[in-house]
């Protein structure tokens, strides 16, 4: 009877795997993304390969800023305001699509411009209107602590015009009370002086969206501004180029030149980090071995992410994960005021996260009490809660 | 001429007949159970649509029991015409006298599949119960109350009763958080911690408005009425919700000592102070 039973069981899991076969035995677990930055297989790689795949961009190599549709469209609508438009500017897309790049980007050509600019990148959640007036008047030149609303928006409005760029607006977003306040409070500065000033504000897709939906942030600003993510081909042209940046002419017997077809082994890897480059980085620089012939590699199949621990989340560390989305990075202080838990209990949540590969805690630069998604998965997890119900 | 029909009748089912009776009724019977088990992978696979996905489960297997039987009748049995009006005659005679009721809940249950009053998934209040659908049968409908019961109602119950449908097939519905609260808070400031505190759930679905009022109300002495209005991202959470929304108006009025806690210390406590119901 025992044999009987065994004997299906086998034969069930034969099936299964046969025509279910299973993919999270050959998936790359989460907390090894995570790792592979301090393994020994990265640190033995080229220095000109690591510096190739760093996440920034490559000067003039990458496709997207030649693009500029992205600047021309901050272009465009800087032009429209200095011809007497009262309008203001948002920018938004999801994390690591180069939102700060182009600003950057958009901030080189003012200076080049000769044009009076003030970036300022929030580095702080601001609490209330003081807080709001305060760093907007330190970030001006303004001295912080003297104003109210009334008199600083009349201060502002006599200093000479200028663009001001509002980067981190995720540190607007907060569940707690009086955050309407300092919602009100900004939107209010914004409306006074947006014909005097240009403003420019830079948020991640989620924060974005949650602003518009709690705060109804979109009626404050008169433009706005998808950053689309990488297609496919976009990222396959990205790794294709930093390939040949780190001085790499061959993939897989094939010249870098003929690789932009559909059936090179780089455009499995682009349509499987989907649109997120750093995943795309962590795909290549992982899969990669070196060729025989001088300055050729090879690329083996990219493997899928194993998302099992996520699946296994609970309720409570999904809706983590979706606030600290929308927050660009929670504290276990804030996390504990919006979970209305203990700070303990907060901190356990977090680190059970962070030992997953699903967050990282802030260094000691940066915070070390925050945590943020990672950033190589963050466009995955995003995905995930938005299936989920999680997300909107 | 009786006697004949009762032998055509009997010739009709001959072993190979019958077997292939009872197998068309199994491999309907494992079709329909591959059905639930995709669509129930489907639902973990995208829970974001797991009402829509549901509510296509009753309708295919009504179809396909049709079908069935249609096959059966018509494809393997092939009765003459006479037997075909002498069975459906004595069918239905048999079936009225032996099981009105059944019949009945069988009947409602093929209306409701027709012209469905609420889909699997739904929140409904179907006379005193309160709860989730988690299946609607041909006779039967189940709901999956928040006392963790499941209620069994016929269906003909069903097409008697005035149903409430909370939320109409969307993942999201309007919750509706009552409070009663001392007159002593100011009006203004007690609407805008009610908007902030709600704003505050993590459970409420920002794409929907939220909306606070405030009535006076008298009973033994004057106390204000506080009716939040938000919409739950998601059905499931809707009591977490607005335990959540009514702890977090407290916590605030306390913080702001704008309330002590000792709700109508002085007064007669009106019936239900604190009530938390689904918005109908």
């Amino acid at each position: 009877m025992i044999n009987i039973k065994q004997s299906i069981t086998k034969l069930w899991l034969e099936t299964k795997q046969r025509w279910f076969p299973s993919k999270e035995n050959n998936a790359v677990p989460l907390d090894q993304i995570s790792r592979f930055y301090q393994t020994d297989f990265y640190q033995s790689l080229d220095e000109s390969l690591k510096s190739a795949f760093y996440d920034g961009p490559l000067g003039g190599l990458d496709s997207r800023v030649l693009a500029r549709k992205d600047v021309d469209f901050l272009s465009q609508s800087f032009s429209l305001w200095q011809h007497g438009r009262n309008l203001s500017c948002a920018i938004y897309g999801e994390k690591g699509t180069g939102l700060s790049t182009l600003l950057n980007i958009f901030i080189h050509q003012l200076k080049q411009q000769n044009q009076a600019y003030k970036l300022l990148t929030l580095e702080k959640r601001l609490t209330d209107e003081q807080d709001v007036i305060d760093t907007l008047a330190k970030a001006m030149g303004l001295t912080e602590g003297t104003y109210k609303l009334d008199d600083f928006i009349q201060a502002l409005s006599e200093l000479p015009s200028c663009v001001i760029a509002l980067d981190n607006l995720h540190f607007l977003v907060q569940r707690t009370l009086g955050a309407q306040a300092v919602i009100d409070c900004l939107g209010a500065i914004i409306l006074a002086t947006r014909g005097h000033h240009f403003w420019l504000l830079g948020a991640e897709e989620q924060t974005w969206r949650r602003l518009c939906y709690g705060y109804r942030f979109e009626n404050l600003i008169s433009h706005q501004h998808h950053i689309a993510n990488f297609t496919d081909s976009e990222m396959r042209d990205l790794l294709i180029k930093r390939f040949a940046y780190a001085g790499f002419h061959t993939i897989n017997d094939i010249a870098t030149d003929t690789l932009h077809s559909e059936k090179s082994p780089i455009n499995d890897i682009a349509k499987r980090s989907k649109g997120c480059v750093e995943l795309g980085f962590f795909y290549c620089l992982n899969n990669l071995t070196y060729g025989t012939k001088p300055q050729s590699l090879l690329i083996m199949p990219a493997q899928e992410i194993d998302m099992g621990p996520l699946k296994k989340l609970n309720k409570i560390e999904l809706f983590t994960l979706a606030e600290i989305s929308t927050h660009g990075q929670l504290s276990v202080k804030e996390h504990a005021a919006l979970f209305r838990m203990s700070t303990n209990e907060s901190k356990m949540t977090l680190e059970h996260l962070r030992v997953l590969g699903i967050v990282d805690q802030g260094d000691e630069f940066h915070n070390r009490d925050t945590y943020s998604l990672k950033l190589i998965i963050s466009a995955v997890v995003i995905r995930y809660l938005i299936s989920m119900n999680y997300l909107y | 001429m009786d006697k004949n029909i009762y032998q055509q009748f009997v010739e009709l089912f001959s072993y190979t007949t019958l077997a292939s009776i009872v197998g068309t009724l199994i491999i309907t019977w494992l079709i329909l159970v591959g059905i639930r088990w995709a669509i129930n992978t489907l639902v973990n696979y995208k829970p974001k649509y797991r009402i829509q996905l549901a509510q296509t489960f009753p309708v295919i297997r009504i179809l396909l029991w049709f079908a069935a039987i249609s096959y059966i009748v018509i494809g393997i049995i092939q009765p003459p015409q006479s037997v075909i009006y002498a069975s459906l005659g004595s069918l239905g005679l048999a079936i009225g006298l032996a099981s009105q009721d059944a019949a009945k809940n069988l009947v409602a249950g093929i209306m409701m599949a027709v012209s469905p009053r609420f889909k699997v998934g739904d929140m409904v209040k179907v006379g005193e119960h309160y709860g989730e659908v988690i299946s609607l049968d041909l006779s039967t409908t189940k709901l999956h109350t928040f006392d963790d019961d499941i209620i069994t109602v016929p269906n003909a119950d069903i097409l008697k009763m005035p149903i409430s449908n909370s939320n109409n097939g969307e993942l999201n519905e309007m919750v509706a958080v009552d409070l009663h609260l001392p007159v002593s808070i100011p009006i203004a400031k007690l609407k805008s911690i009610a908007l902030d505190a709600a704003k505050c759930s993590y459970y409420v679905y920002l794409k929907k408005p939220i909306v606070a009022t405030v009535f006076p109300i008298f009973q033994d002495d004057f106390y204000y009425h506080l009716k939040i209005k938000a919409y739950v991202l998601d059905v499931r959470f809707e009591k977490s919700m607005a335990t959540d929304i009514a702890e977090r108006v407290i916590e605030a009025l306390q913080e702001n000592d704008l309330f002590d806690g000792s709700l109508f210390a002085n007064t007669q406590t009106p019936k239900d102070p604190l009530e938390i119901r689904p918005s109908i």
